[in-house]
């Protein structure tokens, strides 16, 4: 897994504890779609080897 | 004689060659990135030294992370910034943690824009949304580096029209001799979303993710 590849599932990381971790609903909403915004660039930050992906 | 000379210019060509290619990328990063991102270590380059340690880096691994260079980025401002016109830090904080998602959206990563600051001007570098691919009349707007978001953020609620009633809130703070505080000023900032709860959420985050929790 290279630097990029590393720091994007480390964001994917944080927004999906700060989903978990939320209790009120429109947090947990909020957060919700960030983490959809940041999983739609997926295709952008890792490399086209699915190895790769399955690895991280 | 002759084949120990061949053998020694083939062996020169062979370092030669080796000696140009770029060295190996490793666990602890590419060459060309770790020169992109530390000092160099001639003495002759104290502008660049003095450089890399005025402009604190704001980082986006994590949300911990995310907040304590936050904080740093927002004292290293402060040096410049008159006490009447400090914005609390837990409200700085609160408003780029929502706007980026903790520090993990595109804009905050790919135009270093922590508040989603527009731009007006097409001129300007900037970012779209996306799928949007034509230019709509603004553009979010892409700064060197997030702390320089910070600064343009401090500098628009402190001089903007729409945000008058956040200043009169925290004149009259002070005038009682008290410190202003994000839950405080809060409220003020209904201009600053189009979102009809955003204020309500911006409070509520400062309350129970951020106080407590950091120690700023």
């Amino acid at each position: 897994m290279n630097y990029s590849e590393e720091l994007y599932w480390k964001r994917v990381m944080t927004l999906y504890n700060a989903f978990q971790d939320a209790t009120n609903d429109d947090f947990k909403r909020l957060w919700q779609d960030k983490l959809h915004e940041l999983m739609q660039l997926q295709s952008k930050y890792l490399t086209k080897d699915l190895n790769d992906v399955i690895i991280a | 004689m002759k084949y120990i000379s061949y053998l020694l210019a083939i062996s020169g060509i062979y370092f030669f060659i080796f000696a140009c290619q770029p060295a190996p990328c490793t666990d602890d990063g590419c060459p060309e990135f770790n020169e992109l991102t530390q000092p160099p270590e001639n003495s002759d380059v104290g502008m660049i030294e003095k450089e890399y340690s005025i402009i604190p880096v704001v980082a986006t691994d994590n949300k911990d992370d995310f907040v304590y260079s936050l904080n740093e980025c927002i004292t290293h401002l402060y040096t410049d910034v008159p006490r009447e016109k400090q914005i609390p830090r837990e409200l700085i904080i609160a408003q780029a943690a929502l706007e980026t998602g903790w520090g993990t959206s595109r804009f905050a990563n790919e135009a270093n824009n922590l508040f989603g600051i527009r731009t007006w001007n097409k001129d300007e570098p900037y970012l779209l949304p996306i799928p949007w691919t034509k230019w709509p009349g603004w553009g979010v707007k892409v700064f060197k580096t997030k702390c320089d978001s910070v600064a343009h953020y401090i500098k628009i609620i402190n001089e903007v029209f729409a945000y008058e009633e956040f200043r009169e809130v925290r004149a009259k703070i002070l005038e009682h001799g008290e410190t202003p505080n994000g839950l405080d000023l809060a409220h003020t900032l209904t201009k600053y979303a189009s979102r009809p709860n955003y204020t309500d959420l911006v409070a509520t985050l400062i309350k129970y993710n951020i106080r407590g929790v950091y120690e700023l």
